[in-house]
């Protein structure tokens, strides 16, 4: 509870369990949930915390003839819900969080190219999120608007969340290498979700789903810096996609414990010839970790 | 299948052992789901009938709860959360699919100024015997504002949506929606300061 994206996911998770969360909010909320080990911890530190509210009522027997439809329909196998595949542990159960997407593309080129090597130039960038003690709202509607914005791309089913849910979901090897390690939200002043960016807790390599960045001409690019606390400086990850649902996998130099938020700058084509952003910095992206997988 | 017996002694007990009826279940045990189910059926009702209001629903909903709790027995993790609280996730899990489905309630017999107000949680001392995790929800839904304490009990308790809510209460969805978020974060906070 110590940063306004930990107060939103645990927001979200009560939200889920107290049922107002609705629609697509919810499908992809329970996607990210079947896999991830945080969120799932969150939503059960609600489950148990509200069961308060359930001891309170009074039992009603059920009507005899339900119990033998159940027998009936489990002796001939139907099982709406069959049990997943070790894919998770988490307890809870719904019509959505065991769907399958379609599984990932098995490769992807990493571009390494554009990932400059690390510099120790400062850079400003825009407000930052600090300043907690009043802006707990305003993070939480940002986020929500966030949130919506990411959702929205599910409902139609683009590219780009794709990328995302197969990221969290779909890669077909054991879920302790899977973890999300970090998910960024790259958002515009305006908090419109740009790039979605996330990291696997065994591996430096960074991927970035292009949601809606703004256009740019063919002479310029938009690059991707990690800024480190205490104006330590930044370190180039890459240059990002710029068609919506486009995905490229960059290679982080440093750790994203190392890091204080993504920020993104307008550069020439290429990227930045100096060792920080030559162009403003336009966009910037909290770090949020996003599991307790060692 | 694997339809061994489960000793009485299990379910004899007040307090039945549903985590091994559980696991049974996650054998194909049949047996097991039967005791389950009788051991459990009336509170998940009881539940399902608060959310979803009408007798049929409630029914038809109980009986894809535990096709659910079946199927899915073998996601059960005893150490991160109770018997009940997992069956009754999947109860409510449900319950709310089943709403979504549903375009409105207007078939649904709405009540909101008796049941809600019902199973309010009382903001009397807590008597003794109540555990701590009960006092602590009490002490941090009371210091909740009252509308804010009504959107959340109500939302749990009978499933209403944000937007359901806001009509009901004649209040702006913004306000509602923003009193649920803000109360979500006052809980966690009260509820990890008494902890």
């Amino acid at each position: 509870m110590d940063t306004p994206d930990e107060q939103w996911w645990d927001a979200q998770a009560g939200e889920f369990v107290l049922g107002t969360l609705r629609g697509a909010e919810r499908d992809v909320f329970q996607k990210i949930l079947a896999t991830d080990s945080d969120v799932q911890r969150r939503v059960e530190y609600w489950q148990q915390r509200f069961a308060h509210l359930d001891e309170q009522i009074e039992s009603v027997l059920p009507p005899d003839y339900i119990l033998p439809l159940i027998i009936e329909r489990v002796r001939n196998g139907d099982s709406h819900d069959a049990p997943v595949a070790n894919n998770t542990a988490f307890n809870t159960v719904s019509d959505t969080a065991s769907q399958q997407a379609p599984s990932t593309p098995a490769s992807k080129v990493v571009d390494t190219a554009n990932a400059a090597p690390e510099h120790s130039s400062n850079v400003e960038v825009m407000p930052q999120r600090e300043e907690r003690s009043h802006k707990r709202s305003r993070s939480s509607r940002r986020a929500i608007r966030t949130w919506k914005t990411v959702s929205a791309f599910a409902v139609a089913a683009t590219v780009a969340l794709a990328a995302l849910l197969v990221q969290t979901l779909n890669q077909p090897i054991p879920v302790t290498d899977t973890s999300l390690k970090v998910v960024s939200v790259v958002q515009s002043e305006e908090m419109d979700a740009l790039w979605v960016l996330t990291t696997q807790s065994d591996s430096a390599v960074l991927q970035a789903v292009a949601l809606a960045p703004p256009p740019i001409d063919s002479t310029q690019s938009y690059q991707l810096w990690m800024v480190k606390p205490d104006d330590a400086g930044v370190s180039s990850v890459g240059l990002l996609p710029l068609d919506v649902g486009e995905t490229k996998q960059l290679t982080l130099q440093i750790p994203t414990e190392q890091a204080q938020l993504f920020a993104v700058s307008l550069e020439p084509a290429g990227g930045s010839q100096e060792p920080g952003p030559s162009g403003p910095v336009l966009f910037t992206g909290a770090i949020t970790a996003v599991t307790d997988n060692p | 299948m694997n339809d061994v017996e489960i000793p009485d002694a299990v379910l004899l007990r007040g307090d039945p052992d549903l985590s091994a009826l559980i696991s049974a279940c996650a054998e194909g045990n049949h047996q097991a789901l039967e005791k389950l189910y009788k051991a459990t059926s009336p509170y998940v009702f009881a539940v399902l009938r608060r959310i979803l209001r009408t007798e049929a629903l409630a029914e038809e909903a109980l009986q894809e709860t535990f096709i659910k709790i079946w199927g899915n027995a073998n996601q059960y993790t005893a150490s991160r959360s109770a018997p009940k609280t997992w069956l009754v996730s999947i109860a409510r899990n449900h319950a709310i699919d089943v709403l979504r489905r549903r375009r409105t309630r207007e078939d649904v017999e709405l009540n909101l100024d008796n049941d809600a107000i019902d199973i309010m949680p009382s903001y009397e001392p807590s008597i003794e015997t109540e555990i701590e995790t009960t006092q602590l929800l009490d002490r941090c839904l009371e210091e909740l504002s009252e509308p804010a304490r009504e959107c959340v009990v109500r939302a749990y308790c009978e499933g209403f949506s944000a937007d359901e809510l806001s009509d009901k209460l004649e209040r702006p969805l913004g306000t509602v929606k923003s009193w649920i978020r803000r109360s979500l974060i006052s809980l966690r906070e009260c509820l990890d300061g008494y902890a």
